[in-house]
């Protein structure tokens, strides 16, 4: 079985984002991306240094089985990432090693990584699986990241090792904390998204505190054009 | 109202350009920004300021610090808030605590009138007897009592928790703290110092020259440390000393959690109060009280104060505030002045008056407050008196430990520095300053030092000992208590306990530390003896006719403060978990409800609850309907040892089982005991997936992982239930709706019942398996989360035109009770086997290992409870409930597990597990909620097309 088969199989067209009833349409655009119905950008932009996005429409996909590391390495010619790690790909994707045989792809902005892997050759009867995996991810910019992680969590920013993923109890549900910057100012978060709707409102709540907006998708992307 | 504010001074607290303007007891005040509500109400004139707790005596500041209880106030919305440490906020509306009608005439304080018959343990002695007068006592106590109101409609605010971590966490920012943290800051340790008051440097400034060298370190400190990378928590008391040197910051908009490594302690001294007759009047208060209140805020309340010296410090008081113009008229020394050396004649050439030896003393009340003071001498036995306005303090002084204890370490009491000194320090804890009984502030300094040095140590491995500077310095006078025969000599003002009613429990035998603490109720108030256990003990000692250093301590337990409960509550968050079709759900007005972590639909209130529940019964019956199951745990197995992993965890053989089937599981635990069933479905031989019940999801997952190490199996789990919607397509019209949808052959050969199939779904690749709880035709249609909501709408779509209804879990529990499908966790209980619940088909015996054999093995032949059905006579609908028990003379048959109204066999039938067995069709009696004794008959649990067939179409 081949991924390009696998990506035949992956519909484009009919996804809503867990976290949409928070951006409601009358200040928010909603637009289709990779097949999910988002928010992509607030009607009136506010420049905020601390903002809260909702970037849910990334495809996200897990790799197990005793063959995933090879695949990984061989396919997309990276060094094999270390447990709790990740190595990047294109714009914003994300090779994560989750477990020792476990592997969450997120795709990039730009949808490079799952275009890559239509090359990609899985035989499902014994190397490996390859999964779409629907799960919530949030991008945190500004102050909120870090108060986020001190009001949510139990980590100890000092502790933070460049590409390590974070696993953490954020706000008593399993999150993926992903540091984008050592400074701890810009942070992603992949959270399961039946836990979406209350961690997101919490999250809020902190953001709001501190005078910050919410954005959608695809003006993260931008932002995050300016800031590199 | 008179203006008490000094001219503006240098390193003032207050912001002369920024005023602030709040009532207080209806009158309006203005104060500047930067004040405490105490400074404002000072400043402004006002001497009275609350009330006490038991007689309601007037009250005004004394400490001005936090330390004592005199001054709590309410808003609308918040209750006991701390005058001495809170900003007022504009235009807020603060009244006192604790008082009937207006603060000036409280009608309460008649009960003072009644003080004499009300000793001391009044409570234990009174309200025994006569017993029918219990309620009224009740009645009349619960209105006096207490401090302040909950206020119902109290702020909805939250408060954040914050956690941080650091290698060095400083507690208070006086000249000892801010010298260790200065020391660290040359290493690359994370260093937190944090301090209650708003602004750094402590009580540096109360006693030394303003120019004096040492003074002028003290500023460098605090300014190397704003410029410095250590992070400042100001205005945040430290509450308690946790496990692992986890230490709370309390601060007015929420908590910050310090996980430390190593902790110093420069907590500093809580000054003691002298006790005498009327010592809790307006106007009496500590030396430190009105150095803070002078140099931090600008204002002098007294037009002539009078200081009360026990100790060194009341010179050098009485020196620094004459220094600042205000006019100290007299030292009243409770011993030879000769004993304070040179600082005696410096402070008479300040023009000050010092009488020594002073022995008799009472203050003078007038209008509410202190008029004037009453003394003799050792000299002369006659009695002087002075009219003042203002008596100052200077007695004495107790190291602030509490932290130091809860962490573990040890004081006792020192006879040299006559005060608690401390024997130990925990490990990875150190101490600095007063808290060491140090009060010269170029000690202080090199205390500081010396405890950042030994921290460094500390943190670099080395187990040198902790050696700070020694100490012979003695602040504290031994006894500054003075009976008087009329009494109202008060040594805790928080409960308004005097010295007779000290001595008073101790006769009755109460003289131990703890018995008196908690049979007087002496530390027991807001300020938990910060200002009454020292004196408490003195008087236990002497009375005692002990040393004081044998009379022991009371557990200064966490919290050093009150910290209020919207701070412990933090953000509150609850953890709610939602289904992709949530928000469907609440736009069509569905009955949504907790079921464990998830809420969840129970109906559709088109109707009114139980005629929807009808229709939708209705619907699957006899058309079709659509129930979101999403809450089920899915969980996908994958690798060489999978089967390997299915057979251990799971009592049932795997062996025949084909690719492209499922079938039912359950699992017990080692003993034997029902924990959770589900489907699997095989994949490939490496691959299965299965499910779960909503409640179990993480624990079966957590039991595979666990199983999967023990057995050193090559096998990935993944936990796919958030990622994964599912619903479930029933009825027997559900064929033909899904047929329209999907081009994966449906036909009975094709896709038999319980067959699993990957297909296509509005175009997204869904998993279909072909079970069903509720005993029709029906699919369940696993779903990527994200996809599920705009396949339901299709699927809805689709079914219009063949009646489809959107079904809740009421409807769905009645559907699956008649077809007599078990309910994890209802249907069975802690000690329920299979062999109980008739799922002995389920458990292969032969299977060389699984878990929970060994177990199952005995209980098959032990085996003696029975769940069975049961059902009412037709056409009766009895009001039978879950858990009402089977009962036949004296002895209770059995209990209820599930029961329902069957619109199928018009009556009420349910699951019922009875203690022994009974034949079908045998007579039982239930009992219901009000006692009546309902007949029913025992039956099979399949009361709904028992041989399948619908569900096999």
């Amino acid at each position: 079985m081949t991924v390009s088969k696998i990506k035949d199989r992956i519909n484009e067209t009919s996804k809503v984002s867990p976290l949409l009833t928070f951006f409601p349409k009358s200040s928010y655009h909603h637009s289709e991306l990779f097949g999910m119905e988002i928010a992509s950008a607030a009607r009136e932009t506010i420049t905020n240094r601390n903002t809260i996005f909702d970037i849910s429409h990334l495809r996200r996909f897990t790799m197990a089985g005793k063959e995933a590391t090879g695949l990984v390495v061989d396919s997309f010619r990276c060094q094999e990432p270390k447990m709790f790690s990740y190595v990047t790909y294109g714009k914003d994707g994300i090779i994560g090693r989750i477990a020792k045989n476990q592997y969450l792809l997120v795709d990039s902005t730009d949808g490079s990584m799952l275009d890559h892997m239509d090359q990609l050759i899985i035989d499902e009867q014994k190397d490996a699986i390859f999964l779409r995996t629907d799960l919530v991810e949030i991008a945190v910019l500004g102050d909120t990241a870090m108060a986020l992680i001190e009001e949510l969590t139990g980590l100890d920013k000092s502790s933070w090792v460049g590409s390590e993923f974070l696993p953490c109890d954020l706000g008593f549900t399993e999150a993926i904390v992903i540091p984008v910057k050592p400074s701890g100012n810009h942070i992603r978060i992949i959270l399961d998204p039946s836990d979406a709707y209350y961690i997101f409102r919490i999250l809020e709540n902190i953001n709001n505190r501190l005078g910050g907006t919410k954005e959608g998708a695809s003006t993260y992307a931008n932002i995050k054009i300016n800031a590199d | 109202m008179s203006n008490k504010r000094l001219s503006p001074q240098k390193n003032e607290w207050i912001d002369r350009s920024s005023e602030i303007t709040f009532n207080f007891e209806g009158k309006k005040i203005t104060g500047y920004k930067g004040d405490v509500i105490t400074s404002a109400l000072v400043a402004s004139g006002h001497s009275l300021l609350g009330r006490s707790f038991k007689y309601h005596r007037p009250r005004g500041f004394l400490s001005f610090a936090n330390h004592d209880a005199n001054i709590l106030l309410e808003t609308k919305n918040a209750t006991n808030i701390r005058a001495d440490v809170t900003q007022p906020r504009e235009e807020e509306n603060y009244k006192v605590v604790n008082t009937f009608g207006k603060l000036k005439f409280d009608c309460a304080r008649v009960i003072e009138g009644l003080s004499p018959f009300l000793p001391v343990g009044f409570y234990y002695k009174a309200f025994y007897s006569p017993r029918f007068l219990f309620p009224y006592w009740e009645k009349l106590i619960r209105r006096l009592a207490g401090l302040g109101k909950v206020k119902v409609s109290y702020d909805q605010s939250r408060f954040p928790i914050r956690r941080v971590f650091c290698d060095v966490l400083v507690v208070g920012a006086g000249p000892s703290g801010l010298a260790a943290a200065t020391s660290l800051c040359s290493s690359d340790y994370k260093i937190i110092i944090a301090d209650e008051n708003s602004q750094l440097g402590g009580s540096y400034n109360f006693t030394a020259n303003s120019d004096s060298p040492e003074q002028q370190k003290v500023i460098e400190l605090m300014n190397y440390i704003r410029g410095s990378s250590v992070q400042i928590f100001e205005s945040h008391f430290a509450a308690g000393f946790y496990d692992d040197k986890t230490i709370p910051l309390i601060g007015e908009w929420g908590i910050v959690l310090v996980h430390a490594n190593s902790v110093i302690l420069a907590t500093g001294a809580y000054e003691q109060p002298a006790i005498f007759r009327n010592n809790d009047l307006p106007g009496i208060v500590l030396s430190s009280a009105i150095s803070r209140m002078v140099h931090r805020y600008s204002v002098n309340p007294f037009s002539a104060p009078v200081i009360l010296a026990g100790n060194r410090n009341a010179y050098e008081v009485a020196i620094n505030l004459a220094s600042k113009g205000i006019n100290i008229t007299r030292i009243l020394d409770l011993e030879d002045p000769d004993r304070r050396g040179d600082i005696a004649a410096e402070a008479e050439q300040y023009g000050i008056k010092i009488v020594s030896n002073v022995e008799q003393l009472s203050a003078i009340g007038k209008g509410n407050r202190l008029n004037g003071i009453k003394y003799t001498t050792g000299a002369s036995k006659k009695e002087n008196t002075i009219i003042t306005d203002g008596l100052l303090m200077s007695v004495g002084w107790n190291p602030a430990i509490n932290l130091l204890k809860q962490a573990g370490g040890r004081v006792s009491y020192s006879n040299t520095i006559g005060q608690l000194a401390i024997d130990r320090h925990p490990e990875g804890v150190f101490s600095a300053g007063k808290i060491r009984g140090i009060y010269s502030l170029v000690d202080r300094i090199n205390d500081g030092e010396l405890a950042a040095d030994a921290c460094l140590r500390f943190l670099q491995g080395s187990s040198s000992p902790f050696e700070p500077i020694k100490t012979n310095e003695t602040e504290n006078h031994p006894y500054p208590i003075i009976s008087h025969k009329s009494g109202k000599e008060f040594v805790d003002l928080d409960e308004d306990l005097t010295i007779k009613d000290v001595k008073t429990s101790i006769a009755e035998g109460f003289d131990s530390v703890e018995l008196l603490k908690r049979y007087s109720t002496i530390g027991m108030g807001p300020s938990q003896g910060k200002m009454s256990s020292i004196n408490g003990n003195r008087i236990l000692a002497r009375v005692l006719g002990l040393p004081i250093a044998t009379v022991g301590l009371t557990t200064p337990r966490p919290f050093v403060h009150p910290v209020p409960i919207g701070h412990l509550a933090g953000q509150r968050i609850r953890k709610q978990k939602r289904t992709p079709l949530d928000n469907y759900h609440r736009n069509r007005q569905a009955d949504m409800k907790e079921a464990g972590a998830w809420v969840r639909p129970m109906s559709y209130l088109i109707n009114s609850p139980q005629e929807q529940i009808g229709d939708e019964y209705d619907a699957v019956r006899n058309k079709v309907g659509l129930i979101d199951v999403s809450t089920l745990g899915k969980i996908e197995i994958f690798g060489a040892d999978a089967k390997q992993l299915m057979e251990y965890a799971y009592t049932c053989n795997f062996d025949k089982l084909h690719i492209g089937m499922t079938r039912y599981i359950f699992m017990v635990d080692a003993g034997g005991t029902l924990i959770d069933d589900g489907v699997a479905a095989k994949l490939s031989d490496h691959h299965y997936y299965l499910t779960t019940t909503t409640t179990h999801a993480s624990s079966v997952l957590a039991q595979l992982h666990l199983f999967a190490r023990q057995l050193n199996l090559e096998v990935e789990i993944l936990d796919r239930t958030g990622s994964i919607g599912a619903i479930n397509l029933a009825g027997p019209l559900s064929k033909k709706v899904l047929s329209s949808v999907t081009e994966i052959d449906l036909n009975k050969e094709k896709f038999p019942y319980l067959g699993f199939r990957r297909g296509f779904l509005n175009g997204t690749e869904v998993r279909f398996l072909r079970v069903g709880f509720v005993g029709e035709l029906g699919y369940e249609i696993h779903i990527p989360s994200h996809s599920l909501a705009k396949t339901w709408d299709e699927i809805m779509r689709a079914g219009k035109q063949f009646g489809i209804r959107t079904f809740g879990v009421e409807a769905q529990r009645l559907l699956r009770l008649e077809k007599g499908h078990l309910i994890f966790g209802q249907d069975t209980d802690g000690n329920t086997n299979p062999y109980e619940v008739g799922l002995g088909w389920g458990v292969n015996l032969r299977k060389a290992r699984f878990h929970g054999k060994h177990s199952l093995i005995r209980l098959k032949e032990l085996t003696r409870r029975s769940l069975v059905g049961f059902r009412c006579e037709s056409g009766t609908f009895p009001a039978i409930l879950e858990n009402n028990l089977a009962i036949e003379g004296s002895e209770i048959l059995g209990r209820v597990t599930s029961v329902g109204h069957s619109p199928t066999a018009e009556t009420t039938l349910g699951l019922l597990m009875l203690n022994d067995p009974r034949e079908i069709g045998e007579s039982i009696s239930i009992r219901d909620s009000k006692g009546q004794m309902i007949k029913a008959e025992v039956s099979a649990t399949a009361f709904y097309d028992p041989k399948n067939e619908r569900q096999n179409m």
